[in-house]
């Protein structure tokens, strides 16, 4: 399913490699939307990164953008409780903590979100609030509610089907207040989650998380050759406004994720790995080079 | 204990003096009789008396007015009418059928004086058309004794309530028809008259009641006044002209009422916790709802918005005729203190508008802040409480990983496991295989050693597993394996069941 070896285009000059026009565009399309200028710079960011150099390089802003909607969406076997979308939230949940001040709402229909797994992402669980609803609508309209407040550091929501004019509130609440907020998908059907993916919504940028096998803790003896390693993640974006798809693979770190396709000697254990790959591996090693190397093989399906 | 008087005649007939001067009845029907019920003054100076038949006294005066009177529309214009009289003293009651106590300790000195209350509010009842007599004394007794059988506006100095009662009749102590007719009999008209008799002897002659009343006139025995309404701490209310019904008026008397409230609880320094709108209709019905905060509030516009979104369910019926806002709770406000306790508080009272507004939508327990407690088991290890309580726990920075997702309660699993400690070579989830890649344990998690031991008190082996596609689950055995079990867990005829595996959490 990733193997692309489509022949690289002719490469054309990215406009968001150049910072000076990378700004300009942004406060252009902020004051198009009528927000201030300075919406997400006032809680001493512009953006919410990733931390992972490739990512943030890839995205128009920089990063996530504050003050807008962003999509996860988990593989097909993890719709149900979206444990994939939920733990890279989760993540990007302790990166915002770290460089935004303010309380996080968590809005569900469930209140199966484990909060022991927190510290271990790099989240202080004292700076979340929990909103349990009892429906879909009902978790829209405190998204929506809780967007129009500016004091939070992030908000996320778990979300099941969602109209392009419901994601278009909650976008436009963003704008307003300069909150990030992350939708999770969640939805017990694939089929139908596989439709609401297709649907636009009014998402600044829409990610899919699939899981990737770990790469064994290699070892002297047999047994902890079984032992699994970092969690490594396919992360894909599927639709970005003003940038192009992409798809990178990450691996769990101690204090966050690396790309995994970089051979940066992090430690002995994990630069002698065997190769574990996929059966269908081919896209490991290409994966995610950079913005220009995504150029060529960005997918384009769902760009909604 | 003081008191304004009664009014000397009942309700809504003698609220309009009639243009023409004939006199004026009420009549009330008694079975085929039809008796007087009112009479006004006029009819009273020519010698008509409440409880006449109408026939005898449209014989005497024919030129009467005669109107149907309406017990029931007094009693609820005397109600009315002790709401009004809260503007004298928080502590007014309707006295019926044709008085209104309150209790004014306290409050003369804002009309400077009793004298001046009292001359206010008996002018301000007879521009309204009563007839309206009044009096001040120390007792609920003699001031009701006072304003009906003393002067017009009486006031009794304390001390004096003896030697004031004395010259007036026996009937001015409340008593019924009966006791007062034997005292007549007796000769024992005035209440002077009681004074010298043995107190044991008027129990014995006439009951309990002739004395108690007596007491309680003369200060004796205690009486209270039980107000209209329970007094909640702060209460405001606003009396509507023409009823209102549409949700935009009833927005904007919430608003007034809230303002005055507010404006009350800032000079006390105090917070709103619950607030109680209540929509007097005008069919007696009285609708109401209740709205809390998470931390004491005296945020008009963030209180308002949470009133209005409750208060928009409320049907206002005909028509709403008087609106009361009560504070039922309210705290001492804390801000100053939460800028000295420094963020984590601050950075909570930023959203905490937030967290009312949606505490008030889902309910209270929908809202809540994850807490670690020192629980074993992992669904025993994290509890949900309120945003806004304190931090009680620590987080263990140093447990082996968790999932992000924990399934309440855990799903049993068809599990493969070899050998009695080894981790599972596959399950099935769902209807579905998965088979085991990677798996990591067993991390072994026991109940507390005082819990009870029921279902979930067996202890667990908990494996972290990776299945091929990558995703990795937490998987428990329940129990522990036995001697006499076969490999794989199958079960040897005659043995103990085969442990049971379970699929707890997820990871990302």
């Amino acid at each position: 399913m990733k193997q692309r070896q489509a022949p690289p285009q002719p490469e054309k000059p990215d406009p968001a490699e150049r910072p000076g026009l990378a700004a300009l565009r942004r406060r252009i399309g902020l004051l198009e939307r009528g927000a201030t200028a300075d919406a997400g710079t006032t809680a001493g960011m512009a953006t919410l990164n990733w931390g992972v150099a490739a990512i943030d390089r890839h995205l128009p802003a920089g990063g996530l953008e504050l003050g807008a909607l962003h999509e996860f969406a988990g593989a097909d076997g993890d719709l149900e409780e979206a444990g994939l979308a939920a733990g890279i939230v989760m993540r990007l949940l302790g990166r915002a903590q770290v460089a935004r001040p303010g309380q996080t709402l968590w809005v569900a229909t469930q209140r199966d979100l484990y909060a022991r797994a927190l510290p271990q992402g790099g989240c202080d669980p004292a700076r979340l609030v929990h909103l349990l609803t009892r429906r879909n609508e009902e978790t829209l309209w405190a998204l929506e509610e809780a967007l129009r407040v500016p004091g939070l550091c992030l908000l996320v929501g778990e979300v099941g089907p969602l109209d392009l004019t419901q994601s278009r509130r909650l976008q436009l609440a963003a704008e307003k207040s300069g909150v990030p907020a992350c939708i999770i998908r969640r939805g017990r059907s694939a089929a139908r989650m596989r439709t609401w993916l297709a649907q636009p919504i009014a998402a600044q940028t829409r990610w899919r998380i699939q899981p990737q096998p770990s790469a064994a803790l290699s070892s002297a003896t047999n047994r902890q050759a079984t032992l699994p390693g970092p969690a490594r993640w396919q992360i894909e974006l599927t639709r970005c406004r003003g940038g192009r798809p992409g798809h990178w693979l990450l691996e769990e770190t101690e204090h966050g994720w690396r790309e995994a396709t970089l051979s940066l000697p992090l430690s002995a254990a994990l630069a002698e790995r065997p190769l574990v790959a996929p059966p269908d591996a081919g896209d490991g090693p290409l994966a995610g080079n950079g913005p220009l190397a995504g150029n060529g093989r960005g997918e384009r399906r769902r760009t909604g | 204990m003081q008191e304004t008087g009664p009014l000397q005649e009942t309700g809504a007939a003698n609220a309009a003096e009639p243009a023409e001067t004939r006199p004026l009845l009420l009549v009330r029907r008694d079975g085929n009789l039809r008796l007087i019920h009112a009479a006004d003054a006029r009819a009273l100076a020519r010698g008509l008396a409440p409880g006449q038949r109408l026939a005898d006294a449209l014989a005497c005066v024919p030129e009467a007015l005669v109107e149907a009177a309406d017990p029931a529309g007094d009693l609820a214009a005397l109600h009315q009418l002790a709401h009004w009289a809260t503007r004298f003293s928080p502590h007014a009651a309707a006295d019926a059928p044709d008085g209104i106590l309150a209790d004014i300790t306290g409050c003369a000195h804002l009309w400077g004086g009793e004298a001046n209350l009292l001359r206010d509010a008996l002018a301000r009842l007879r521009r309204q058309g009563f007839a309206a007599r009044g009096a001040i004394a120390g007792t609920i007794g003699a001031a009701w004794a006072c304003a009906r059988f003393g002067g017009e506006e009486s006031i009794l100095p304390p001390g004096s309530v003896a030697a004031a009662l004395e010259a007036l009749p026996v009937r001015a102590l409340r008593l019924d028809d009966a006791t007062a007719a034997a005292l007549d009999r007796l000769g024992l008209r005035r209440i002077g008259a009681l004074y010298p008799l043995p107190r044991a002897d008027i129990v014995q002659r006439f009951g309990p009641a002739l004395l108690t009343r007596l007491d309680q006139a003369l200060g004796q025995a205690a009486e209270t006044l039980s107000p209209l309404l329970p007094q909640p701490d702060h209460r405001v209310s606003l009396v509507f002209a023409e009823p209102i019904a549409t949700p935009e008026q009833v927005a904007l008397a919430a608003g007034n009422l809230l303002k005055r409230l507010l404006a009350d609880l800032v000079t006390r320094d105090l917070g709103l916790r619950r607030l109680g709108l209540v929509l007097h209709r005008l069919d007696d019905t009285a609708p109401g709802c209740i709205i809390g905060t998470a931390q004491p509030s005296q945020d008009e516009k963030h209180l308002l918005k949470l009133l209005l979104e409750k208060a928009e369910a409320l049907d206002p019926g005909p028509g709403i005729e008087r609106m009361s806002l009560a504070a039922l709770a309210t705290q001492p406000m804390a801000r100053r203190q939460a800028e000295m306790m420094g963020r984590a508080l601050g950075e909570m009272a930023d959203i905490a508008p937030l967290i009312d507004r949606l505490g008030n939508r889902f309910g209270a327990q929908a809202i809540a802040r994850p807490e670690a407690i020192a629980g074993h088991l992992p669904e025993r290890a994290v509890a949900f409480v309120p945003p806004l309580q304190k931090r009680a726990a620590d987080w263990q920075a140093d447990l082996p990983p968790r999932p992000i997702r924990l399934l309440s309660p855990p799903e049993p699993i068809d599990a493969m496991a070899p050998v009695p400690d080894d981790p599972p070579l596959s399950f099935r989830w769902r209807h579905v295989l998965h088979r085991v890649a990677r798996a990591e344990g067993p991390e072994r998690l026991r109940p507390e050693w005082w819990q009870a031991a029921d279902d979930a008190a067996e202890t667990r082996d908990y494996y972290r597993v990776e299945i091929e596609d990558g995703r990795r689950f937490w998987l428990y055995r329940s129990g522990l394996y036995q001697a006499g079990r076969g490999q794989a867990g199958r079960v040897q005829p005659g043995r103990q069941t085969p442990p049971r595996w379970f699929l707890h959490g997820i990871f990302a």
